[in-house]
This record gives structure tokens, C-alpha cells and sequence, in this order.
């Protein structure tokens, strides 16, 4: 039973990447048909996360693009129709030691020079902006504008708004053939067969097998986040917490919950999937956690999960037309993804529907840049 | 206990993990330690019995023995076998690394939710069993006993020989389908001669006895204060025939379902028996799942009661030492063949009891509207009808969108119940529902103990991102 379908536009990969750009060419009046291998969507990097939204989080040259993905998933409401529980607390960055102040005092400069208002602030505002700090740190900034949104429920609202707009989404589904150009695109995904004029590939640490079905040489690696959270807890964090280190990142959610994360590697590969936690980096994390806020060694770990989430070897986003290609897009390996999915994936529909895009992609974003004839001139991290 | 055993003796390397003080799982729990005289209370009780000749058997047999032990992380290994987690009461956390793993971490109770379950003086059967038991405690000083199955009986047999009073016993079975089950129980007749006896020890104590009907409400303010019952017909329906009954503690259960989150995480292939109303993991008839190195005994593979887990206990353990080739295949099969014989009969045994204890179907469809299902997140059964209305098509979409199975119990108290609802309301089989993913911790662990002591600059931080 093969069905011929033809659409408008074709996207591959269902995380928050996927699901913004196919709200939006979807709101334009586009067909659009939308392709996940998970049950749902937003089920790998999108919610392994303890859904942060920090300007402090964001490396400074993202930060114009952070502040307006702020603004978004504020308002998520009215262009989503779907409430994300965003919840701007306010957040506190922690440097443990003179090595640690010395990386936050520059790094936070440079994302306040972006525009991020980000002050370093003295140890008695840090400990009145949240009573159960411990006392044991070397250094904090604040960022007013910081908070977070309930990462569990990204892939619930996109579904909604994607069904209420007629996306078709085919969730279950990988895509095993792709073929096509300026004329169109053949997509082979099981037994269905579909036709578009145009692609999108969203597919996040699977970009790479994506695009090398297009001819494309772009070396993607499969980070495998491992988040966790504890039961409900009485109220004893008011802010959104990280380190200066970038390995923690701690909030209390609305339920009392505390989650808790900070990019901390599980096993699990692109075959696979997220398959299972590695017990010393989550020892590691919950010890970070703890050691920024004690009174959490009472809490009892409830559970912890998996996401896979792309890497490209320079660590800046891919984001453009597939080299060689006037009707393929691709958007992915963003690092900060969830924070700027809303954003990025709104340019790239405006970029796609030819229209003025709120921010310009800057060149570095450039896909091309990690083909392999052009590698050797990648700052590499 | 069995397996163990049987893998010592037969030269393998072995060690068993519990969380117990003491080895016995449920059937064969120990009382605890802190009651002086816990053998006048036990008498001449033959679990009791058999559960201190299996753990003496096991103290003997060589294996390491590792109480008071969590199993909270497991994973296969690259180069084979498994890693486990685990956590001490008292020395922490440590690691194990194994080539075989044997599962046989048994079942968790399965309640159907009743309008007032959640008022204080109401638990499950298992846990009244474990307070008599392990504690020598009576539930309350007139406990209502309500459920199916030999547990019902036992528990309210164990209420009256402890000295306490039972208000009344309610089965959902028929006296009927305990006829049918007759000629099976006359297989193990020791078990069948107890089961009488615990029958004699209710008619001798006046206990009033309610077949074929269920708990419709529990009654009180503060704490149970007494139970409604409904009468239910031949299929399982409610008549509407409703009774009071007073009473100040309630122990309820319907039956047992097998703790599969260990099995599951380790990508055990799992189907849904229609017969029992259950997932069980796959397994070949000598207890081997589809993961190599991976086996499950007793109860866990579906619920057979206790002496088909013992001789399945003892099954998995030739198995392993043959897939390890420390038996050849002759002696494999002579060793192994007399024991898959002897656990197809006690198996049926347990069947059938399995059957007499699993709830009629239409009790899940009778629950209130406004009852709570999902006891840690506080939803009601409504919550979940508006959920699978609205479009949750499956277990983790009904999680996902309700918060039901995020809390403390990880579904082990709501899972049946969500499962069944959601099935009535999407209008498909449970099996299509599927199951929710199983994750690590396999249990509520505190901070404290995953962290221990140490110092910030232990902590191994891989070098920041890029600013």
C-alpha cells in the first residue's frame, strides 16, 4: 500500500527545530508534511534539558537571537496557542573558584556587550536573591531577564499547533531514501512515498546521515544529554542556577519538582537512541547541584532521561541552503537549541517564503563551511 | 533464593541482591529481626518453614549474599554481560559486573481505585501480609479484607489467628469460579488443604463472607470509618445492590503485576497476555530472554506463585551454567526436563489462583469519575477520560500531558488502572496503549546517598563549551 503524496514543503526531523519551521510555512499557507522517527515530537534534545532559558547560557554571539527567542517563547501563547509554562525567575550564574570568576567575569562582559543585561553581583545579593545558596562559592552574576519553560511540554504544544494547522504529521517514521533538486524531492519513508517541492532537514544528530543522502559531507556527532529530576519538593529555589563551567543547570519548576542538568553524557547512539545513563557523570551532576545548593541532599532523585543532540566540530550552528541546493534547507546543531529554536526556526521560514527574516543568518552559520574542502579554515572546538 | 542456590552449587560465580533485611522475598518474608519472639508468632506457619530452609540452603551454598541492597542503574556492557548500581543502607554505592543476570524481582499489587481509598487505615493486601508478617501487625482492630484471589483469604485468616478481628471478607469471585478452580488446586494439595483451612479459620470466627462483590466506596471522614459494597453478576457487572459494612482499616487488592522497569530497561522484549490482562517479558521456556545474558524467574515472567518460581528459580540458574558451557546439552536436558515438568504443574496451580485473584474487567469501567487514579499527582479518573478524548493515543502521550505516573511511584500504583481507563476511552486494546519507558533510578533514591561526600574539585568537569 504505497501512498503518493505530494506537498509544498517536505521536513525531516520533528524536534523544536522542525516543528517552529513547519509552524510557520504552515501559517503562510504551505503543505506541509513533517517527518519524526519518535512516537512524538520534541522527544530527543528538545526535552533533554531542564528547559533553561538563559541569556547567560548563550555564547555572545547568539545573544541577539537569544533575546528575541525570549520574547517568543513569552508569547508562546499567542503564536504557539499553546502555553509552554515559561517562567522568568531570574537567573544566578556560580564560579567556584578564582579560574572559574575569571571565566565568568570575561564571558559574561561579552554577552553583555551583546546586550544581554548580565551584572556580576556580590555574594550578599546572591544570597538574598535565593536564601538556600551555599556559601561555598566564589562568584555570581544575575540576569534579570532569565528563566526557564517546562521542556516536557514543547512537544505537546507544537503537536497541537501543528494538527490545528494541517501539518501532516508522520511521527514514527524515519526517512530511509531522499533524492531530488531544483524540480522537486522524492521521499522514501517505509512504504510511503511522497513528493515536495521543497526540503527541510531538521534531523538533529542525524543530520549527517540526512545530509549525506544528498551528496552532503558534513560531519555531525551524537551527543546523548542525560537529564534528571527529583520528586516534589517543599519550595526551596527561587531562581534559575547555573555554573560558570557550564556543567549545571538547576531550577525548582512551579510542581516542586527540581530538575537538573547541565549537557552530561549518557549512553546511547544514533542506531539506538538514548539507551542508558552513565552512573558517574550522573553522580557528577547531582554533586554539582548539591554543591550549589545543599538543602537539595534531602531531595530523592525520582528519574533521569535521555535526548540525542547534534555537534559540529567548529560548535556554531548549520543553518542555510544545503550546498548545492536551491530548494533544501538545513537547521540543526545549535548547541543552545531549545532556547533558540523558536527564533531560528521562524528565520528559516522567512528565509524559505523568500520574506525578511526578523535577524540575518549570519555567514558563519553557512552550511558549506564544514565541507570538507573548506574545514581547514574552522576554528575547531 | 532458589536460583542462587542452584547456580552455587553448580560451580558459577554467583551473588544475589535484595533490598530485605533478610532473603524471602514476600511469600517467605522474614519477620523483622527487632521482634524477640518472632517464632511463637510464626508457630508452625509453612512458609515460614520452607522460607528458613531456603535461606539456610542459600547461607550454605557459597553465593554472596548482598542485603539491604538497591539495584538503581543498570546497563549492558560493550564487552558483555551487565554493570550494576547498587546502594547500601550503610556502605553506599558500589558497582558489579556480570555475565549472566538473572531477574527475579517478582510482582507489585494491583488496585483498583475506589471513591475514599485514599483516606488513612487503607492498604494494599501485599503490605497487610508484610505487617503481619515481617511486623506482627494487624491493619487496624476491625479491617475490612477486599479483593480476590488466595492473598484475600490469607491475610484475612492471618488477621484472625494474630488475635485481631475481621469485619468482613469481600471476594469478587464467585463461589463458582473457586469450584472450577478445584480440580487444579487438588494438584498441590497441601495448597489446597491450607486454603481450607484458612476458610475453617473464618467460619469459626463468624466472619461474614461477600462473594462476587465489590468495594464501591470507601466510607469515613478523617480515616476509614466502614465500606460500601456493590454486588456484581456472573459477568463481572455491578447490580446496584449496595451494603455498608463498618470497619476501621481496609486492606484491598486485585491481584499482582510484574515489575518489569529492570527488565525493560534492559530492552527485554515484553508482550501483553490477554489471558492474565498483563505485560510479561518473552522468554523461551528455559527462562532466556531476547538479551543475551538476560534471564527472568519466578513471578516476574507472570504470575505463578511461589513453588513455580522456586523450580523456575532453579531452571534459570542450569540454564545459565549450560549458556556458559559448564553443562554439557545431555546433561543439560536430564537436569533441566524433570524441572520444566514440575513447574508446568505448580504453574497451572498458580494460574488458576492468578485468575480468581485478576478484578472482573467492568470493575475498572464502575470507577467514579471523581475518584483519584493517579494517587502521587492527585488526577482523577475524569483527568484521564478528558486526556484520552482529547487525543492521547498512548501511555507516554496520557504521561506526558496529565503528569500521571511522575511521581513518587512510577506508576507502580496507577499504571494498571491509567492503562485499563485509557483503553476504555481511545476504544483500542491496552496493548496498543503501550507501556511507559522504564528509567533510571529503578527506584526513589536520596541525593545524599547517589553524592556522598566529596569535594568540588573531584568533580570530573569536562572543559566549558565556547563562549
Amino acid at each position: 500500500m504505497i501512498s503518493q503524496q505530494q506537498y509544498d514543503v517536505a521536513i525531516v526531523g520533528g524536534g523544536i527545530m522542525g516543528a517552529t519551521v513547519a509552524l510557520h510555512l504552515a501559517k503562510a499557507g504551505q503543505n506541509v508534511v513533517l517527518f519524526e522517527r519518535r512516537a512524538g515530537l520534541c522527544m530527543e534534545a528538545s526535552s533533554a534539558n531542564t528547559g533553561a532559558l538563559m541569556l547567560q547560557l548563550i555564547r555572545a554571539a547568539f545573544i541577539p537571537f537569544a533575546l528575541r527567542s525570549l520574547e517568543l517563547w513569552e508569547s508562546a501563547p499567542q503564536w504557539l496557542g499553546y502555553d509552554m509554562g515559561f517562567r522568568r525567575n531570574g537567573g544566578l550564574t556560580l564560579a567556584f573558584n578564582e579560574h572559574e570568576t575569571e571565566l565568568l567575569t570575561d564571558w559574561m562582559a561579552a554577552r553583555r556587550k551583546a546586550g544581554a543585561p548580565i551584572e556580576i553581583i556580590d555574594r550578599d545579593r546572591a544570597r538574598a536573591l535565593e536564601a538556600n545558596l551555599t556559601e561555598d562559592f566564589h562568584s555570581a552574576s544575575y540576569c534579570p531577564l532569565d528563566g526557564y519553560a517546562d521542556a516536557k511540554r514543547c512537544g505537546e504544544g507544537y503537536r497541537r499547533a501543528l494538527d490545528t494547522l494541517s501539518v501532516h504529521l508522520r511521527c514514527e517514521q524515519s526517512v530511509q531514501e531522499m533524492a531530488g533538486g531544483d524540480a522537486g524531492y522524492r521521499l522514501q519513508s517505509g512504504r510511503d512515498s511522497i513528493t515536495a517541492k521543497r526540503l527541510v532537514l531538521t534531523g538533529g544528530a542525524w543530520l549527517g546521515r540526512l545530509l549525506a543522502k544528498l551528496d552532503c559531507d558534513i560531519p555531525v556527532e551524537c551527543r546523548v544529554n542525560q537529564v534528571a529530576v527529583t520528586e516534589r519538593m517543599d519550595p526551596i529555589m527561587d531562581r534559575s542556577i547555573c555554573a560558570a563551567t557550564g556543567r549545571l543547570s538547576l531550577k525548582q519548576s512551579k510542581e516542586g519538582t527540581v530538575l537538573i542538568g547541565g549537557g552530561w553524557q549518557g549512553g546511547g547512539d544514533l542506531d539506538r537512541g538514548g539507551v542508558e545513563i552513565i552512573p558517574e557523570h550522573l553522580t557528577a551532576n547531582l554533586r554539582l547541584a548539591c554543591h550549589a545548593v545543599p538543602t537539595l541532599r534531602k531531595a530523592r532523585l525520582l528519574r533521569s532521561w535521555l535526548g540525542l543532540e547534534a555537534k559540529v566540530m567548529d560548535y556554531m550552528p548549520i543553518m542555510g541552503s544545503v550546498p548545492g541546493h536551491n530548494n533544501a534547507w538545513v537547521l540543526g546543531a545549535v548547541h543552545a537549541g531549545y532556547t533558540l529554536g523558536p527564533i531560528l526556526g521562524k528565520i528559516l521560514a522567512q528565509v524559505i517564503l523568500d520574506e525578511e527574516p526578523d535577524l540575518a543568518i549570519p555567514d558563519n552559520f553557512n552550511p558549506a563551511r564544514l565541507l570538507p574542502e573548506n574545514r581547514s579554515r574552522l576554528e575547531v572546538w | 533464593m532458589a536460583a542462587a542456590t542452584e547456580a552455587a552449587s553448580l560451580g558459577l560465580r554467583t551473588a544475589i541482591a535484595d533490598m530485605g533485611e533478610a532473603p524471602g522475598g514476600q511469600v517467605y518474608r522474614s519477620p523483622s529481626p527487632a521482634l524477640k519472639p518472632h517464632r511463637q508468632a510464626v508457630g508452625n506457619d509453612p512458609d515460614w518453614i520452607e522460607g528458613e530452609r531456603m535461606r539456610m540452603a542459600l547461607s550454605e551454598s557459597g553465593a554472596a549474599i548482598r542485603l539491604k541492597t538497591r539495584v538503581w542503574s543498570m546497563a549492558r556492557r560493550a564487552e558483555g554481560g551487565f554493570r550494576l548500581s547498587m546502594h547500601h543502607d550503610q556502605e553506599g554505592l558500589s558497582q558489579v559486573t556480570t555475565t549472566a543476570l538473572v531477574l527475579a524481582n517478582g510482582c507489585h499489587e494491583k488496585l483498583v481505585p475506589v471513591a475514599g481509598w485514599t483516606k488513612p487505615g487503607v492498604m494494599g493486601l501485599a503490605a497487610a501480609t508484610i505487617a503481619l508478617k515481617a511486623g506482627s501487625l494487624l491493619p487496624g482492630d476491625r479491617t475490612v479484607v477486599a479483593g480476590g484471589g488466595p492473598l484475600l483469604w490469607a491475610v484475612a485468616a492471618g488477621i484472625v489467628k494474630g488475635g485481631g478481628k475481621v469485619a468482613a471478607l469481600v471476594d469478587h469471585s464467585g463461589f463458582g469460579d473457586w469450584l472450577a478452580a478445584l480440580p487444579v488446586m487438588a494438584t498441590q494439595s497441601d495448597l489446597l488443604i491450607r486454603g481450607l483451612a484458612w476458610h475453617g479459620t473464618l467460619l469459626r470466627a463468624g466472619v461474614p463472607i461477600f462473594r462476587r462483590h465489590r468495594l464501591s466506596k470507601v466510607l469515613g471522614g478523617e480515616r476509614v470509618e466502614g465500606v460500601e459494597i456493590e454486588g456484581l453478576d456472573s459477568k463481572g457487572f455491578p447490580t446496584g445492590a449496595h451494603r455498608t459494612l463498618t470497619g476501621d482499616a481496609l486492606a484491598m487488592g486485585q491481584g499482582l503485576v510484574p515489575s518489569l522497569s529492570p527488565a525493560r530497561l534492559l530492552g527485554a522484549e515484553c508482550r501483553f497476555s490477554p489471558e492474565d490482562d498483563l505485560w510479561i517479558p518473552v522468554s523461551d521456556g528455559h527462562t532466556r530472554t531476547n538479551q543475551s545474558g538476560l534471564y527472568v524467574a519466578g513471578d516476574l515472567g507472570g504470575v505463578r506463585g511461589a513453588r513455580a518460581a522456586a523450580l523456575e528459580g532453579r531452571l534459570a540458574a542450569l540454564t545459565v551454567a549450560f549458556d556458559q558451557g559448564k553443562l554439557s546439552k545431555s546433561q543439560f536436558e536430564l537436569m533441566a526436563e524433570p524441572l520444566r515438568r514440575a513447574h508446568h504443574r505448580a504453574a497451572k496451580f498458580g494460574a488458576a489462583m492468578a485468575r480468581l485473584m485478576r478484578p472482573p474487567p467492568p470493575l475498572w469501567g464502575a470507577i467514579d469519575q471523581d475518584t483519584i487514579v493517579c494517587r502521587c499527582e492527585g488526577l482523577r479518573r475524569r483527568e484521564i477520560d478528558q486526556a484520552g478524548s482529547a487525543g492521547a493515543g498512548d501511555m507516554n502521550q496520557l504521561k506526558s500531558w496529565t503528569r500521571c505516573g511522575m511521581g513518587p511511584c512510577q506508576g507502580r500504583l496507577c499504571g494498571e488502572a491509567a492503562s485499563a481507563l485509557l483503553s476504555k476511552v481511545r476504544g483500542v486494546g491496552r496493548e496498543a496503549l503501550g507501556s511507559w519507558t522504564a528509567r533510571e533510578p529503578l527506584m526513589p533514591l536520596p541525593l545524599a546517598d547517589l553524592v556522598g561526600e566529596f569535594d568540588y574539585a573531584e568533580i570530573p568537569q569536562p572543559p566549558p563549551a565556547p563562549a
